[in-house]
């Protein structure tokens, strides 16, 4: 299947804002053809990624979907975080280097 | 019509059935399969999610009735905490159902209780007495007439996801959990709810795109992977050799697939199970005024039995001529003892031992001369009253 390629609203985004009290700030890449972005919830950051067969959609491995854009994800994020079931970061426990550091 | 209802309205033999086919079906090596389809599905955050997943859960309790056609899939609304009606069990989260949460304080611990607890189950230590909620955003996104409205459920249903955590936190790992069947049974449920409500709202659709959709598997007439077959993203067995080209609108009208829900069709309502109940009552009832009535008429026959042939009366010589004997018994007994010398009760026979007068004949003392100015034996003369002798004296 063809990768789709869209302007996603994300890339048009401001890249920091408050949702519900808490400050949020995305990484937007410069080229809407980026495969990964950074979304940061308070003093963490997580990493979200493009959906490999709907290139429009955004993802992250704490959340169990996918959004059509980077904002609508953090949101989501943010939502699940204020529930208290939103996982620390994968990344971070994944990278080999911080785990030497 | 198979009719789906909440986990909590289950009763213990249809928990135990549904629990013992998921555990055979494992068995049978046809669950994994489920996992690795949704891996790779390109199902999530697409118009096909709602569709897609019903075919998918379909198959499932299709596979399931296999094993036991009497399971139909129940569903978690995870938006109420499912407790009993003290308050002191979870129906979801219990030994003999999903079991428990995961062991350990991270959000991906083992579970280690219920029928799954060898399986390498992996869930977030979240407490059982809870749920996900979100109602009132899923109660705002069916009050939606509009298809992209109502797909905001999806958002609710991944908290739900994330709530479990562990493996159903994860679209690759979640159906790795059967409580990933009972979630997405409430999806499927939510999807014909929504369907409900607005069917006679004129324009209504209850899905988009119809056509011309910016990929064209997504459109109503479109048939859906992997049971066409298709490459897309890659064949799946049987499917690959065998396809089933089941199309997205095939899959719109639940009852027509053969199932119900107990929230929205008639045949699987509540109060129709109460009218089940009500039926068979009536039944019962009627057998039971048969048995009486039968029960009357034997009773009827033994009664006029006995009138005529009046046994009592049959057998009253019998009593009579038992009490005689026992009458005459007593009396044989009575005279032994006289015959013998002891007393009869508290009458004295005899006061004066033998050896002093043994001329005495053994008798009743009444058969002494009156020794208080009795005339003494015939001939004799008594002169002075004899005194009593005393044998203390």
């Amino acid at each position: 299947m063809p990768v789709e390629r869209r302007h996603d609203i994300s890339a048009f985004e401001p890249a920091e804002f408050t949702y519900r009290g808490v400050d949020v700030k995305m990484d937007v890449p410069e080229s809407i053809e980026a495969e990964t972005a950074t979304i940061t919830i308070g003093d963490r950051t997580y990493e979200a990624r493009r959906h490999e067969q709907h290139g429009s959609m955004w993802m992250a491995p704490e959340v169990f979907n996918m959004y059509t854009s980077l904002a609508e994800l953090a949101r989501h994020m943010v939502d699940l975080d204020l529930q208290g079931i939103l996982a620390p970061p994968a990344r971070r426990q994944r990278t080999p280097r911080s785990r030497k550091r | 019509m198979v009719c789906r209802k909440s986990l909590a309205r289950l009763s213990a033999a249809e928990r135990s059935a549904f629990i013992s086919a998921v555990l055979a079906l494992k068995a049978s090596g046809r669950y994994d399969r489920y996992t690795n389809i949704h891996t790779i599905t390109p199902a999530h955050g697409t118009p096909l999610f709602f569709p897609w997943h019903r075919q998918f859960i379909l198959d499932f309790e299709r596979d399931l009735q296999s094993i036991d056609p009497s399971v139909a899939l129940p569903y978690w609304d995870w938006t109420v905490n499912n407790l009993n009606s003290a308050g002191t069990e979870s129906l979801i989260w219990r030994d003999d159902f999903m079991g428990g949460p995961g062991t350990g304080g991270g959000w991906a611990n083992p579970v280690t209780s219920g029928p799954f607890a060898g399986w390498g189950l992996l869930r977030r230590s979240f407490n059982p007495f809870t749920a996900p909620g979100g109602g009132g955003a899923i109660a705002g996104y069916i009050a939606d007439p509009t298809y992209n409205g109502f797909r905001g459920v999806e958002g609710p249903h991944g908290s739900a996801h994330v709530w479990v955590g562990g493996d159903m936190g994860s679209v690759p790992t979640a159906p790795r959990d059967p409580t990933f069947f009972l979630l997405h049974c409430n999806v499927d449920r939510l999807w014909a709810q929504w369907m409900h409500a607005h069917a006679s709202e004129p324009g209504f659709q209850p899905y988009t795109p119809v056509s011309g959709a910016a990929d064209p598997t997504w459109n109503a007439d479109a048939t859906m992977w992997p049971w066409d077959g298709s490459a897309h993203p890659t064949p799946i067995p049987p499917w690959d050799t065998a396809p089933e080209f089941i199309k997205v609108s095939d899959v719109f009208d639940h009852r027509s697939l053969g199932y119900g829900y107990d929230t929205i069709d008639p045949e699987c309502r509540p109060k129709n199970r109460f009218k089940e109940l009500k039926d068979r009552r009536k039944e019962l009832a009627k057998e039971l005024a048969k048995e009486r009535k039968e029960l009357r008429k034997e009773i009827a026959k033994e009664a006029l039995w006995e009138k005529r042939f009046e046994p009592d009366k049959l057998l009253q010589p019998e009593k009579q001529l038992r009490k005689e004997l026992k009458e005459k018994d007593k009396d044989l007994v009575e005279r032994k003892d006289l015959v013998e010398g002891k007393t009869l009760g508290t009458e004295q026979t005899h006061f004066i031992p033998q050896e002093l007068r043994p001329d005495l004949a053994l008798g009743p003392l009444s058969n002494e001369p009156d020794l208080a100015g009795g005339t003494g034996f015939e001939g004799e003369d008594v002169g002075e009253p004899r005194q009593r002798f005393d044998a203390t004296q």
